[in-house]
């Protein structure tokens, strides 16, 4: 196969795998956006935190990277849970501006606590030995890593997709996105929904904090330093609509991918460039709903 | 002395700053049905949304069954047995017909094939999502909706507007069998007649107060109320058998 | 009806007007003593002085586009880097004069906002904050990128500021440089409250309460936005060629949302659409992150997200402009939330 080829493949692959992770983070926040209309900033913090819990795992418990997954799970969504009863009940009411600088003020917060935990370094989570090396084959070279990566993220997408689309429950959250008022009235316990995928959100976020080490190494400034790109996918995919920062995910993942192939110094250039384009067309995202 | 199913006194409410609605008291008895009559604006539908915890509450106090229920969240009222079909409609637009009423569903003897049997346009398209319906469709089920609730109390706000005649003709006809089968309802509706037809008590507002509270047969009889407070033009407007 | 046009009255009624309209008090004056009485009482902090004063400007700046047209932006930065790196540019290669280089750097600005308020002014919220981001974001890439032109990641240097009016040499202590930007500022000041207090910005506060009966009124709002943010791209464009005249450098790092976003926390300590509440809560941020980050920057952050956290839900004196804006949203929503919370 042609060198070019197979270079554009390896990136395509690459900017994949990195779109299935931004998914996995982004997935809570366009939940949230959705349902409560709320603006949180903190959002990228708790896949931050699912990090650092994860790699005090592997550091202290002597975990592995998949045993730590769990943990890292459990330990964000019983974070976010208290803050949700507790900080987020203030930002409720509030103009879109207030929530902003509120849950922003979180962030600082987060970012603060786990320098004074775990210090200003980066890390990386180890890769498993069974998951290291790369495929060959054709001429094409795959990391093993990110080929596990796209699997696991695409099983967790499937099951996003089926608890949303097939469920009593996801019938509900979706009635919630449509209509909260309506939803209210037809019996529904929105805050009790909204409670709970707010948690969960978070948990996924958490995951892909975990799985997403190799690419977005964890340091104190991760929270802010990916919360534009996590803002972007929703943002372009549309509030409220899975299907929709799944597509802009993958999109931006691909996109900015090759644009820093083709410019290294300047490629996030191309995908604001693309961002801008498309919230012009369309403000409301790609997918938006209500 | 069995409670009044729906006991309202002195309510007050409205929106930000604006008092809408004042001084509502009235009471309705299991089974019974009241009509809601005047011009457009008078607040009407903000009474209903205050029933329904949707505006801003100002004070009075409402009971069903005996139980007080303005401090209760919206969806807490649903539970305790108010069901509600709004102006708009209100169907969720992802969810298809079928899921627009399960997620509504609440213990009782109304239940997703009962309402589908009911309204037959509705089980040919029970796969179809909600912004794939017509008015009137969209019609039948947010009311199938509310009834999916199993409430004690069914509101219905103006579920006749803009729909064909033979919409209406059947959703009139399905609202009298309602009301034979015992289900106590609310009407808010601008076809006057229609709605003194369907409903046994009736009150009038004027300006966010009652003006009129009484059997819908004392407003066929005399229609000075009508022709005073909701526009119309004299007896000619009123059908000869209008019964309920 | 209300007829609300610009061009009815000669100027010298519009001036004299805006200032009857707010009437000139002691807060005002207090400003104007502790900012040049700093001068004498703290010579040696002149360099933060500097620093303050600068942001104060940009925090007005941002001020006029979020506190009175409400228009929610984090891309303030980009005026405020585009106008530095105009001014750098400037001195660089025509001349080091620095009113011309001011002027250079406000109309480079200006013409930003000029060109991306039509885009920007059609969206609002989310997307609206989203499109100033990319907006930004693309001119940090871009300065990044090009650096043949801007130098990429060291930015622009090397260039020599000539004497403020033939008079006044820029020295190491910044003397010259902190009256200076006080000159500019109270200049800034003067055309902000003339605008806020003119027809015009009667009818862009209007704009902000209720958008559409000023539709209603037959008011143009959309170009009254975008004058109005025209106007505050300017002002922080002047800002950034300050900054980029007074300290001899300018970055990338001026072309971040952390900008944006330390201004917006400077209003809300000091309070929004009230203009004297940038110089309150600018001065109050700046000199507290300075002397705090210099000690621990994480503990400063930690700090500084508890109280946003406070500030944001409590809000005591000098912040009554939100609160206000929180009370209105409220009500406004109390209609669609059903009380009790769910």
């Amino acid at each position: 196969m042609g060198d070019f080829l197979s270079t554009w493949l390896a990136l395509t692959f690459n900017g994949i795998a990195f779109g299935m992770i931004l998914f996995l983070i982004s997935s809570g926040l366009t939940v949230t956006l959705g349902v409560m209309r709320l603006v949180n900033l903190s959002h990228c913090g708790f896949a931050m935190i699912g990090g650092y819990i994860a790699m005090a795992a592997v550091d202290y418990l002597g975990f592995g990277l998949l045993a730590s997954i769990p943990v890292a799970l459990l330990g964000t969504m019983v974070i976010a849970a208290i803050i949700e009863r507790t900080l987020f009940q203030w930002t409720y009411g509030i103009t879109e501006l207030g929530q902003i600088l509120m849950t922003f003020g979180l962030t600082l917060v987060m970012v603060a606590l786990c320098n004074i935990i775990f210090g200003p370094l980066l890390h990386a989570l180890p890769v498993p030995n069974w998951l290291t090396g790369n495929f060959q084959g054709g001429g094409i070279v795959i990391s093993v890593y990110r080929c596990f990566l796209i699997v696991i993220s695409g099983l967790i997408a499937v099951g996003i997709w089926y608890v949303v689309e097939r469920t009593d429950f996801g019938a509900r959250l979706r009635a919630s996105v449509d209509n909260p008022r309506m939803a209210r009235c037809a019996g529904i316990n929105v805050r009790q929904i909204f409670s709970l995928t707010f948690t969960v959100g978070c948990g996924l976020a958490a995951v892909g904090g975990v799985l997403g080490t190799q690419m977005l190494p964890l340091e104190p400034f991760y929270a802010l330093d990916y919360l534009i790109l996590t803002l972007i996918v929703v943002a372009t995919g549309g509030l409220g609509s899975l299907k929709g920062s799944f597509c802009a995910a993958l999109l931006i993942g691909v996109i900015d991918t090759w644009g820093r192939y083709i410019l290294p110094a300047g490629g996030g250039f191309v995908m604001y460039a693309i961002v801008l384009v498309v919230l012009l067309a369309r403000p409301q995202g790609l997918f938006a709903r209500a | 002395m069995a409670d009044a199913l729906l006991q309202v006194e002195g309510v007050r409410a409205g929106y930000g700053d604006a008092v809408v609605i004042d001084d509502i008291g009235f009471s309705l008895n299991e089974g019974e049905s009241l009509a809601v009559l005047g011009r457009n604006g008078v607040g009407k539908t903000t009474l209903i949304l205050t029933l329904m915890g949707q505006t801003r509450f100002m004070g009075g106090r409402m009971s069903l069954r005996g139980k007080r229920f303005e401090r209760l969240p919206t969806n807490a009222r649903v539970a305790l047995g108010l069901g509600w079909a709004p102006q708009e409609r209100g169907i969720f637009a992802s969810l298809t017909v079928e899921e627009n009423l399960s997620v509504a569903a609440r213990p009782g003897p109304w239940n997703a094939k009962r309402l589908l049997d009911m309204f037959p346009a509705l089980a040919a398209r029970r796969g179809n999502f909600g912004n794939q319906l017509s008015g009137g469709e969209q019609q039948m089920l947010a009311i199938a909706r509310a009834l999916m609730t199993n409430p004690a109390l069914l509101l219905l706000d103006e579920p006749l507007e803009g729909l064909a005649p033979i919409i209406v003709e059947e959703l009139t006809a399905t609202i009298r069998r309602l009301a034979g089968e015992g289900v106590g309802f609310i009407l808010v509706e601008q076809h006057t007649q229609l709605a003194l037809g369907l409903a046994r008590q009736a009150i009038i507002l004027e300006r966010g107060r009652i003006v009129f509270q009484g059997t819908s047969q004392a407003l066929v009889d005399d229609p000075s109320m009508l022709v005073r407070f909701v526009g119309l033009r004299g007896e000619r407007d009123l059908a000869p058998s209008v019964s309920a | 009806m209300a007829t609300v046009s610009t061009g009815a009255r000669p100027v010298s009624a519009n001036i004299r007007n805006a200032f009857a309209a707010h009437r000139v008090n002691l807060v005002d004056i207090g400003i104007w003593v502790v900012a040049i009485g700093a001068y004498f009482v703290v010579p040696t902090y002149l360099s933060l002085g500097t620093t303050v004063l600068i942001m104060i400007l940009f925090t007005l700046s941002l001020d006029l586009a979020v506190g009175y047209g409400g228009i929610d932006t984090l891309g303030q930065g980009a005026f405020y880097g585009l106008g530095g790196y105009a001014a750098a540019f400037w001195a660089l290669n025509v001349t080091g004069e620095p009113i011309s280089g001011l002027v250079v750097g406000a109309v480079v600005a200006g013409l930003l906002g000029l060109i991306t308020g039509p885009i920007i002014l059609r969206t609002r919220g989310l997307t609206l904050i989203m499109i100033t981001l990319a907006i930004t974001s693309m001119l940090h890439e871009f300065a990044v990128t090009a650096k043949s032109i801007t130098g990429g990641d060291d930015g622009l240097t090397g260039y020599h500021i000539l004497p403020v009016l033939g008079l006044f040499h820029f020295d190491i202590y910044f003397r010259t440089a902190y009256f200076y930007c006080l000159a500019v500022l109270a200049v800034a000041f003067v055309v902000a409250r003339i605008a806020v207090n003119s027809p015009f910005g009667l009818t862009v506060r209007g704009i902000r309460e209720n958008p559409m009966r000023m539709r209603l009124l037959g008011v143009r709002t959309r170009n009254r936005l975008i004058g109005l943010f025209t106007l505050s791209g300017a002002m922080a464009g002047v800002a950034g060629a300050l900054t980029a005249q007074v300290t001899g450098l300018i970055g990338v790092d001026t072309l971040t949302f952390l900008v944006s976003g330390n201004a917006l926390i400077g209003l809300i300590l000091g309070g929004f659409g009230r203009l004297y509440g940038a110089f309150l809560g600018a001065a109050l941020f700046y000199i507290f992150s300075d002397r705090a980050a210099a000690i621990n920057p994480f503990h400063w952050l930690l700090g500084l997200g508890i109280l946003l956290i406070l500030a944001v839900r409590f809000m005591p004196n000098g912040l009554t402009g939100l609160a206000e804006q929180f009370r209105v949203f409220r009500d406004r929503r109390g209609a669609g939330l059903d009380r009790g919370g769910a």
